[in-house]
């Protein structure tokens, strides 16, 4: 029995002591992150039968365990993806909105100044301080536009530079779970799969965390203790011990994007980008495809826009010096990509036909063996197909607002081949001022009518308004004579490009000749004459500066539906809100975060308070053990007291 | 529930940072004296915004166009007040030729007063804007409008009207044109000068441009 008493104390000590260890690493660890409470698992040893009955043997420590529960550890894999991305894309988008929306540094204030220089042209036609002003203050729209293009493009680069560190991460996290995937297995091994080593788990968990702040993964436990983590759309990253990596390469349609691509086995292969999702890498993909890029565009569009109709606006009245007007503004033409992929080298162009009818939206041609398919390159619906021969001309692609034309290169297309074209991508970096001298600036309209003093009766004519549109009629400033016959319900044309003949007249209605038209209205008296011819001198006669300065609200943008400054609230409006539904799910994301996260510490996380608790429990019950062996000694010692 | 000792620091520390986000954003508010910092504060009110700041300064920009219109046509106005009183004493005078017991010196005294008269006259439809441009010359500011001929008074501006663009109607979305300035005031100059200086069809039709004049006077005065 006295040795029974020894040894039930001694195995008593033993499960005391390692209480107190685990107690004292969990109070060690009580910061670690990813660290899981552990605890002993205690058991009595297997009962000695005697005749009177079974006599327990102390007890045993049978595992150390982790609390830690699979579920939460999954939920909260999960919701640290989604939060990580939330927040990342509402970081970015914050950017652009703030860029777009600030009062002083958006667009709104330069194209205020622009109209009310132009306006003041046309109040003063001949002031050529007010013709400077107006070239001033189109420099400084464009430099505006130049500036948010060029902040956007800033923030692409800087996405680069982005998605190559959150690439470098997810290979390193990559490698150091392979690597605690060899250490585990080998761990679990030595202890005949009987036991696990929580710590090096914890670990694993956390990087599996970590990882996942980056991208989504789905991770597959094995019988073995090894973790296999997969990415996008089912991509091994890691299984077992063997790791693929990621790396980030120039995408094959544009030179200033990276893409992520997918190194398997020494193979690279793309994969679709919208694939990649959750975490910062996912954040940084979206943000570019849904934000970024849209807004770039959306920007380029009316930079176009204002570019196109002002010019067209503008060309069709006369300068100071008499001339007619030329291009005010510089606009930027579409960005037309071949992949680098391509077989063949036929060379496609892209041209603006209506700048009214410009989406914002990307588009890729893909040829398919027999024919072209345009793509809506973000929702990737065909757009239109063409031909071969189609293609050799260039082909007004519908609801785009531009024109396609293929050359045909010395190798020919293979299928596969694609091409992506940005309408309006570089619209607002390539927005330059035309012209430098203020009196080139185009105020005057180019035509103008008189009616001589000797008309007897009191028809009067409106002054001519070019109608005709670009390219101007060739005789549009050649002198023309209508003169009243008798009875005065005829007139008669001379000069050239006049129609020959009498004309009726209906009074009001409007007469068209050479790409001007106007309106005689009264009762003239036969011999009366009118005439219209070039404006010249006409230094004060600001009507075209009048049409240019209406632009400011007529609606000229995406169909007809909209004007310049309507275009970029409808900008604003969107990347707001954009901004506004990641800040709102962002914030969901990241209270829900922290619902998991207290839920999931309240089952693995160490509480101090307890472990202080458990200390003095396991110090009672090894001072209890130790009192036990003190009895025992002192049973001996009386037993050898009886024989002396 | 169990609440493990590092949450506890950890979700204190977050409602700090909460709460210090929501108070800088309030001082933001309170320093830049605006409810939207951002558009996504609030994306519809944000676009609003910028169509309201659009159409005020428009508004400014319309303002400044009818005062400079307004300019003209005061200018314009005192033109034709001098032009007024310049009649009347041209017509003074008339009358007072009229008088019978006047002889040739005194007759050529009140012509040497009428020809000085219409210098004046011609001078002040001349007349510039202060920035060297004539008034009543149509489109050709720089073109001097009235010249002296054998024949009398020829117009050498157009029928242009020199036009501002100017506020909307109260419930008219789009800007319309109005016309100012010279047009009024160039049909009263002409009309006195061709009741005063009677040109000849010839004459008339010689000359280059011809001023607008209202079609519902018949011009009696060339026949």
């Amino acid at each position: 029995m006295g040795s029974g008493i020894f040894g039930i104390g001694v195995s008593a000590l033993k499960v005391a002591q390692a209480g107190i260890d685990v107690t004292a690493h969990n109070i060690a660890n009580a910061n670690t992150p990813g660290y899981s409470r552990q605890e002993i698992v205690q058991a009595a040893l297997l009962p000695q039968n005697t005749g009177s009955g079974f006599f327990g043997q102390g007890a045993d420590v049978t595992a150390v365990k982790r609390i830690y529960s699979e579920f939460l550890g999954a939920q909260l894999t999960e919701a640290r993806t989604r939060a990580s991305n939330l927040s990342t894309q509402f970081d970015l988008a914050t950017q652009i909105s703030n860029l777009l929306g600030d009062s002083n540094g958006g667009l709104s204030t330069s194209l205020q100044d622009f109209f009310s220089a132009a306006n003041a042209v046309a109040d003063t036609p001949e002031s050529i301080p007010a013709r400077q002003a107006l070239l001033g203050s189109s420099q400084s729209l464009g430099n505006r536009l130049q500036t948010l293009d060029g902040r956007m493009s800033e923030i692409r680069d800087g996405l680069n530079g982005q998605i190559s560190n959150s690439v470098t991460l997810i290979n390193s996290y990559a490698k150091q779970v392979a690597a605690l995937n060899d250490t585990i297995v080998r761990a679990q091994a030595q202890s005949g799969q009987t036991q696990v080593p929580n710590d090096l788990l914890d670990q694993r968990d956390e990087l599996i965390n970590q990882l996942s702040q980056e991208i989504r993964v789905t991770s597959i436990k094995q019988p073995d203790g090894s973790m296999d983590v997969f990415i996008g759309n089912g991509q091994s990253l890691v299984i077992g011990t063997q790791t693929a990596t990621l790396q980030a390469a120039a995408s094959l349609t544009d030179q200033s994007a990276l893409e992520v691509v997918y190194v398997n086995n020494g193979g690279v292969s793309r994969i679709q980008q919208s694939a990649l999702q959750g975490g910062n890498l996912g954040g940084f993909l979206a943000f570019r495809s849904e934000v970024l890029d849209p807004a770039q565009n959306a920007l380029g569009r009316i930079a176009i826009g204002i570019a196109d109709t002002f010019n067209q606006q503008h060309q069709q009245g006369i300068d100071l010096n008499g001339a007619l007007g030329g291009a005010f503004f510089n606009a930027g033409t579409p960005q037309v990509a071949a992949s680098s992929n391509n077989v063949g080298n036929a060379t496609l162009s892209a041209a603006i036909g209506d700048s009214g009818a410009l989406t914002g939206a990307d588009y890729e041609l893909r040829f398919d063996g027999a024919s072209y398919t345009l793509f809506n390159a973000a929702t990737n619906v065909a757009v239109q197909s063409f031909t071969v021969a189609q293609l050799a001309t260039p082909q007004v692609v519908s609801g785009t607002g531009i024109t396609l034309q293929r050359t045909a290169g010395s190798v020919a297309d293979a299928t596969g081949d694609a091409w992506r074209i940005r309408p309006t991508a570089t619209g607002a970096r390539d927005f330059t001022l035309a012209i430098t001298d203020p009196a080139a600036i185009a105020a005057g309209n180019p035509v103008r009518a008189n009616t001589p003093l000797t008309n007897l009766g009191n028809a009067t004519i409106s002054q001519p308004q070019v109608t005709g549109g670009l390219p101007l009629d060739a005789n549009l400033q050649q002198p023309i004579t209508l003169t009243f016959g008798a009875p005065p319900n005829t007139y008669t044309a001379t000069g050239t490009g006049a129609p020959v003949g009498p004309q009726p007249y209906t009074p009001g209605a409007t007469i068209t000749i050479n790409g001007w038209s106007t309106q005689i209205s009264g009762a003239p008296v036969a011999g009366d004459t009118f005439s219209v011819g070039p404006n010249s001198n006409a230094s004060t006669d600001g009507g075209n500066m009048l049409k240019l300065a209406q632009l400011q609200t007529a609606n000229t943008l995406a169909n007809g539906t909209t004007s310049y400054q309507g275009a970029y609230g409808q900008l604003i409006a969107q990347v707001g809100s954009q901004t506004r539904e990641l800040d709102v799910t962002s914030q969901a994301q990241t209270s829900m975060l922290a619902q998991i996260t207290r839920a999931q510490q309240s089952e693995s996380g160490v509480n101090l308070d307890e472990e202080a608790a458990n200390l003095l429990k396991f110090q009672q019950a090894y001072q209890a053990a130790a009192k036990a062996m003190a009895i025992a000694q002192t049973m001996f010692d009386s037993l050898l007291q009886l024989g002396g | 529930m169990r609440i493990s000792t590092s949450t506890l620091f950890s979700e204190g520390v977050a409602s700090m940072n909460q709460l210090q986000t929501s108070l800088a954003r309030t001082q933001a508010q309170i320093s830049t004296g605006r409810r939207i910092l951002n558009p996504a504060d609030d994306p519809a009110a944000a676009a609003r915004a910028t169509e309201l700041n659009q159409a005020d300064a428009a508004n400014t920009q319309f303002a400044a166009n009818r005062t400079a219109a307004t300019n003209t046509l005061s200018l314009s106005e005192s033109i034709l007040g001098s032009v007024t009183s310049l009649l009347q004493d041209a017509q003074a005078l008339t009358v007072q030729a009229g008088n019978a017991t006047l002889n040739a010196s005194d007759l050529r005294s009140i012509a040497g007063d009428l020809s000085g008269r219409l210098q004046e006259l011609i001078g002040l439809a001349n007349s510039t804007d202060g920035t060297g441009n004539f008034l009543f010359s149509g489109a050709q500011g720089r073109v001097q409008p009235f010249v002296e001929t054998a024949a009398g008074v020829s117009y050498q501006g157009d029928d242009v009207q020199r036009l501002i663009q100017a506020p909307p109607r109260a419930r008219s979305p789009a800007p319309i044109r109005v016309r100012t300035s010279s047009c009024a005031s160039r049909t009263a100059t002409a009309r006195f000068k061709r009741r005063r200086i009677p040109p000849t069809r010839a004459a008339a039709s010689s000359a280059r441009g011809a001023c607008w004049m209202p079609r519902n006077m018949p011009p009696t005065s060339t026949r």
